[in-house]
């Protein structure tokens, strides 16, 4: 019987990938558990696999072995419709890239996902609400070409948020920022964590960043090396 | 309606207001270049057999022509013929004409040309020869030693229209017109041009000038022309002819447009196979245009289906999206056509020997054109577009 309060339960997940005739394990037999309102950090070297595994939880990938419980339910085998409803309603996903449609303003890429749920009136009051959380109140309208990648980072966040996910996933989200927006992304992440009990999972080589967690995980050479 | 389907309007509503001008410009005027390749080589086509038919009509044989009924000579009573022809419906009017082989001379030159003696007044009703007078006036039914000869024939001093013409006959001229034996001077009272060859390879006198020349002529007519009401109803003017008791064998225009059939039916072909070319080519061109578009936006569908918009709506979207600048394209190509080469080309017609040649839009082929650029607009974004919501989301948003 799961335990209710285990969101993610990773079992033995191998991911490899063919480079041309050489095959890359990136992932090798990694295991874990993430519970209900935790704030994980994994860690470690480039080529570790930190973000081939974020990708797996993420559902943005396909483990080639073992398998992934979200909230219980098998996402490994699961057709790809599903897994791209669970995307939309209890995943959220940030770049460290942001990866913002460059031809939506602020609100618009925030509000997109509920948009496939919800009436569109109802989708912008909330991206409103979320833009204004991130302090972009009057940055709504801008589009992403004319805000700062601190900027852009914090709308990929409230976009993240937008249909309330169960778990919020961050791939080295302060990689391409500079050091107070750093700062700022990483306090939106520790409120969001410990005043609105969002589960997160945050991928980082920052070594100064690990203190955000609860829990640390240290990967390398595709499995998991440390942990607390 | 399910909310999710806003979001392929949504995003082609933003895709159109914030894209790049000049990027969308230039693929709506591609595929507009596209849709007028496609129709230009059509239009150019159906324009020459259309003038070609408009030729036949206007100048030879009217919607109608009538001769003798088997084993006559000649139409009898032409005159009464030609009275009781046009109280039959649908006929605007009726010219009597005779036809013969005749020899005309011209200071030393000699030609074999066909001469036809028509009533002017009856004549202007039913061919617009009269309306093509270059040089002099055309005829009068008083006159009796005129002739109007075609520019064919007339030539010119220094380049003949062609080497038996009389290069260079004009208005006032004399020639000599030789008919089975008889042998009169005529004064050339004027020169028509109608552009086609055929028709300017004709001659006319009144029927009293014939008269004068060949008695036995007289109250004779080889041909009868009708002028129907409308183009298209000669088989129906025809079964009332019959209907009504007018003797004689019945010939409409398509059927005298037979005889210069392996003309239009190569002209046919050939049309057929630039369009086959003209498809091909449009289609490479749109397919290149809308798939290079959308697989510079295989991030942007790698983020849409990460966020979890569904892969049909992204098809959707970038499907609507090829959809929308193919009727762009439709609208521009249209408009360009119609606004510009359409009246460029009224104005300044194609010269060829059977006549002046513009272009002619056949509706149905325009529609089949147009719904022919979108829908390959639409498979040229569906390809693509399923191509990248088939690949991994990583590989679409990393371009990969």
């Amino acid at each position: 019987m799961p335990d209710p309060e285990d969101v993610i339960v990773v079992d033995s997940i191998d991911r490899t990938y063919q480079l041309g005739e050489v095959e890359v394990r990136a992932l090798k037999g990694v295991s874990l558990t993430v519970r209900r309102g935790d704030f994980m950090v994994v860690t470690g070297r480039n080529g570790s696999g930190k973000s081939t595994l974020l990708h797996q939880l993420g559902l943005l990938d396909r483990p080639t072995a073992g398998k992934i419980l979200l909230n219980g339910r098998d996402v490994t085998v699961m057709h790809e419709r599903d897994r791209n409803h669970l995307r939309l309603t209890d995943l959220g996903y940030i770049f460290q890239e942001f990866a913002l449609i460059a031809e939506l303003t602020a609100i618009e890429n925030v509000m997109l996902p509920s948009m496939m749920l919800e009436k569109t009136g109802a989708c912008r009051e909330r991206a409103r609400r979320l833009l204004a959380a991130v302090e972009l109140r009057g940055q709504a309208d801008h589009l992403p070409s004319q805000l700062s990648g601190g900027e852009q980072q914090k709308v990929a966040i409230a976009r993240a948020l937008m249909n309330d996910p169960a778990v919020i996933f961050a791939d080295e989200p302060t990689a391409n920022l500079d050091l107070v927006s750093a700062r700022e992304v990483l306090d939106i992440f520790h409120m969001l964590n410990k005043v609105a009990d969002h589960t997160i999972v945050m991928v980082t080589h920052e070594s100064d960043e690990t203190v955000y967690g609860n829990r640390l995980m240290t990967l390398s050479d595709g499995k998991i090396i440390d942990e607390n | 309606m399910r909310t999710d389907k806003r979001i392929p309007f949504f995003l082609i509503l933003r895709h159109l207001r914030r894209a790049n001008k000049w990027t969308l410009a230039l693929i709506i005027f591609l595929l507009a270049i596209a849709f007028i390749n496609l129709i230009f080589i059509n239009s150019l086509f159906n324009g020459v057999i259309e003038s070609n038919n408009q030729q036949i009509i206007a100048f030879r044989t009217g919607n109608i022509s009538m001769s003798p009924a088997r084993g006559q000579e000649y139409v009898a009573e032409p005159l009464h013929t030609v009275a009781r022809i046009e109280e039959v419906p649908g006929v605007e009017a009726a010219a009597a004409e005779t036809e013969v082989p005749g020899n005309l001379e011209f200071k030393g030159a000699k030609g074999d040309y066909s001469v036809t003696a028509i009533d002017p007044v009856s004549e202007k009703k039913v061919t617009d020869v009269s309306m093509k007078m270059v040089e002099g006036s055309y005829l009068q039914p008083e006159d009796r030693d005129g002739i109007i000869i075609g520019a064919e024939i007339a030539g010119e001093k220094d380049n003949g229209a062609r080497h038996l013409s009389f290069t260079g006959a004009r208005v006032g001229d004399r020639l000599t017109l030789v008919l089975d034996g008889g042998k009169r001077d005529f004064t050339i009272r004027g020169v028509f041009k109608t552009k086609s060859n055929e028709a300017d390879d004709r001659t006319f006198v009144t029927r009293a000038a014939l008269e004068g020349v060949a008695p036995e002529l007289a109250g004779t007519a080889s041909d009868i022309i009708i002028k129907t009401d409308s183009t298209g109803n000669e088989k129906e003017v025809v079964a009332r002819l019959e209907a009504a008791g007018v003797r004689g064998t019945f010939f409409t225009w398509q059927q005298a447009a037979e005889g210069l059939k392996i003309l239009t039916d190569s002209f046919v072909t050939i049309n057929t196979l630039l369009t086959v070319v003209g498809f091909f080519i449009a289609a490479v061109t749109i397919f290149i245009i809308i798939y290079v578009d959308i697989t510079h936006r295989r991030q942007e569908i790698g983020i849409l289906r990460a966020v979890g918009v569904k892969s049909s709506l992204v098809v959707s979207t970038y499907v609507l999206q090829g959809a929308i600048y193919s009727f762009g394209g439709v609208l521009l190509g249209t408009a360009l056509y119609f606004g510009i080469i359409f009246p460029y080309f009224r104005a300044y017609p194609f010269q060829i020997p059977i006549g002046d040649v513009t272009l002619s839009v056949n509706p149905g082929d325009f529609v089949f054109r147009a719904l022919t650029v979108v829908a390959v607009a639409v498979l040229s974004a569906l390809i693509p577009a399923i191509i990248a919501t088939r690949k991994s989301i990583l590989d679409d948003i990393l371009g990969r």
